[in-house]
């Protein structure tokens, strides 16, 4: 209600919305010839008595009739061109009153709403981008395999725009086992987004070419010194197998915080290290094998989880390897979001770098 | 239709022994007998949470048994959220957690359950901060949204996503012990609608509950500065509390680390308690959590009297900073005098 007017939008559904005042959420262009007239017939707001010409009626895509019925003895319907500048839409607002209000002040009023929907159409082009980008970016759904559970917990440091640096990818291979990453690109924000998207992109193909888990690393940071050699990033590549009496993660360090692991109530920090990717022609980049047996449970996470800032200072491993050990026998994916929980309550409204974490719980073999 | 009490005795043992694959298969095993997916959601799974809550309360299990209970209660809706066939004729609900909600279960539930009623639902998980939700409510456009808060303090948040919701034309459904009993604070707060479970938010979305559309959130109606004063001096008082009560109370001034550590916990809960009970103007919320506080006091061996001495002490320290606390110290006398009839 606009100055104790009601304001009624047509919606493209047809005349019962007209006559009952639907909820005016979608805004529907016109771009019928008739419309068209009645846009140029009206470049200023217009008041039309009761009954309304029948031309305005189906330039509106009203028929005869349904403004009567609305409308009291003695009542208008306004009409008021709407245009942004950015886009060849138009609309017209069409508003019933009970009395002819000041013509100004409608004029006023389109000029107004017409500069809010020029506004939108470029918020609207900018959503569209960002949501193609968001969409190839954000951790796609993790798989289900058979005798391992996965987990994950993911908190882009950006939260409007949902795009981060930090990434994980369980993907299956043709030989029946399963690749695994997880990652951080050095920044922030869309810059960092798009060389993650690159990453991640390199590490599938690499993969494609070689079960070397280190051999992959070689082939990303090749990749990435050969397009640009300033940025950088640290990753954890491996190969799970499912297939044997134990799980096996087969793992490359390139500069990632090693791997936590799970075991009857303890963790230990598995003992790896490898330099950054994408920084070195000669890089080495450490290896490691780690055996689940049911129930053990690896964590792979990204420095945003020690490293998360809040009023009492950094988080540190010291709380994340406590609340771990208390972890035993949760699913993978409760034990990423409870220690999400711990990482997010301890930075509090403080802002934080993204933060990501992808755990992987052996199951107990079957018909257990 | 009602399930057979033995069978809620058997779920309970999977769900205590943090046993997924059991409780799943009791849920299966009644839903095949012709139990509803919603019977299912509230009798066992809804049923085994607040016994959950029970016994943590009671002191007779710890969190990692409540989190590994927990998570045998969400990975049962998960399994019966799998089988619910595509959504149905129904409305668009996002649901979120309020932000720095972590109870994600209640909110997997009413997702479960709305799905299996035919409405398609997106779901954003626990702790959704407010940009986010701006966000997607703007870019997906739903016919409806829910918030899920269980804990009173996030109804700072709470009101946050109410007024982005609205302030969109999308009206919003509210849910969870946060809005208090019989979700006194829900229209306080400026919801369209409060369901008091499941079954409530699915009659809700059905009947003329929720419009078709909505306007901004009305105003709250006590705007308070002293709260945001209170909030912005949380931890110094905090600080001085822990002192004042070591300096004052033989008890406490024998407390171990541990001990000390949860003391600042408490009277930081306490603080924020204050906050929302005079963010909803209602001291009741600041009293039934002072009473729900004393049982689990009790419960682990903290008499009644250091809780009450503890709340002198603070408006003692609140009463000592700049600034006018009239309603501050009104309601904390209030929750003492709350903690001396209940001992009484």
């Amino acid at each position: 209600v606009i100055d104790g007017v009601e304001l009624r939008r047509h919606d493209s559904a047809g005349t019962d919305d007209f006559a009952t005042g639907a909820r005016p959420r979608t805004t529907r262009a016109l771009d019928t010839v008739a419309a068209d007239a009645l846009y140029h017939a009206t470049g200023h707001a217009a008041i039309h008595p009761v009954p309304v010409p029948a031309p305005v009626l189906s330039g509106l895509g009203v028929p005869s009739g349904s403004a009567e019925r609305l409308a009291r003895p003695g009542g208008v319907l306004i009409t008021v061109p709407l245009t942004a500048a950015t886009s060849s839409k138009r609309a017209v607002l069409a508003v019933l009153a009970d009395r002819a209000p000041d013509d100004d002040e409608f004029m006023d009023f389109g000029r107004r709403a017409s500069r809010a929907m020029t506004a939108a159409a470029i918020y609207e082009e900018q959503t569209v981008l960002a949501r193609t980008l968001r969409a190839a970016l954000v951790p796609a759904q993790l798989p289900a395999i058979e005798g391992v559970q996965l987990g994950a917990a993911y908190r882009p440091a950006q939260e409007a725009s949902q795009i981060g640096g930090d990434f994980y990818d369980v993907t299956p291979r043709p030989d029946g086992r399963w690749a695994l990453s997880i990652g951080d690109v050095c920044g922030k924000g869309i810059g960092a987004a798009v060389l993650t998207g690159q990453v991640r992109q390199s590490l599938r193909t690499a993969s494609l070419v070689t079960d070397d888990p280190v051999e992959t690393l070689r082939i990303v940071n090749e990749t990435l010194l050969r397009s640009d050699g300033t940025t950088f990033v640290t990753a954890l590549y491996g190969l799970l197998d499912v297939d044997g009496p134990d799980v096996c993660l087969t793992l490359a360090n390139g500069g990632h915080p090693p791997p936590l692991v799970l075991r009857d109530g303890s963790v230990t920090a598995a003992r790896t290290q490898g330099t950054l990717i994408g920084m070195l022609p000669d890089a080495t980049f450490g290896e490691l094998e780690i055996r689940l047996r049911p129930d053990d449970l690896v964590l792979l996470y990204t420095d945003g989880v020690p490293e998360a800032r809040g009023a009492t200072g950094l988080l540190g491993n010291e709380p994340v390897l406590r609340m771990l050990a208390d972890c035993a026998g949760m699913t993978a994916q409760a034990v990423t979001e409870r220690l999400m929980q711990l990482v997010l309550e301890h930075v509090g409204e403080w802002p934080h770098d993204d933060i990501a974490m992808l755990a992987v719980r052996a199951t107990a073999p079957q018909n257990a | 239709m009602m399930l057979a009490p033995s069978v809620f005795g058997e779920y309970w043992d999977a769900v205590a022994q943090g046993d997924s694959g059991t409780a799943t298969a009791v849920a299966y095993r009644e839903l095949d007998a012709g139990a509803s997916v919603i019977d299912l959601l509230e009798d066992l799974v809804c049923a085994a949470q607040a016994q959950v809550g029970n016994l943590w309360a009671l002191n007779e299990w710890n969190i990692a048994q409540e989190h590994r209970a927990t998570s045998v209660g969400e990975d049962v809706v998960g399994a019966l959220a799998a089988g619910i066939a595509g959504p149905g004729a129904g409305r668009h609900v996002v649901i979120a957690c309020t932000d720095g909600e972590w109870h994600a279960l209640p909110s997997r539930v009413l997702g479960a359950a709305l799905r299996s009623a035919g409405h398609r639902v997106s779901y954003l998980g626990a702790s959704v901060p407010v940009r986010h939700f701006a966000q997607l409510v703007h870019e997906t456009g739903p016919d409806v949204t829910a918030a899920s808060c269980a804990l009173s303090t996030r109804l700072f948040e709470a009101r946050r996503m109410i007024e982005v919701s609205r302030e969109a034309g999308i009206p919003v459904l509210v849910g969870g012990r946060g809005f208090g009993p019989g979700g006194r604070w829900a229209a306080t707060l400026g919801a369209d609608a409060w369901a008091p479970d499941a079954r409530g938010a699915v009659a809700a979305m059905q009947g003329d509950a929720l419009p078709s559309f909505t306007t901004g959130a009305p105003p709250l109606p006590a705007p308070d500065d002293s709260i945001e004063e209170l909030r912005r001096r949380c931890p110094e008082i905090v600080a001085a509390g822990v002192q004042v009560m070591r300096a004052r109370m033989p008890d406490v001034a024998s407390y171990d680390d541990e001990q000390v550590r949860r003391t600042a916990e408490d009277i930081g809960h306490i603080i924020e308690f204050l906050c929302a009970a005079l963010f909803v103007d209602d001291v009741r919320l600041f009293t039934d959590f002072v009473d729900w506080l004393r049982a689990i006091l009790v419960a682990r061996g903290v008499p009644s009297s250091t809780l009450r001495r503890g709340l002198h002490l603070v408006a003692q320290v609140i009463q000592s900073r700049p600034g006018p606390y009239d309603p501050v110290l009104r309601f904390l006398a209030q929750g003492a005098d709350a903690v001396g009839d209940a001992a009484a």
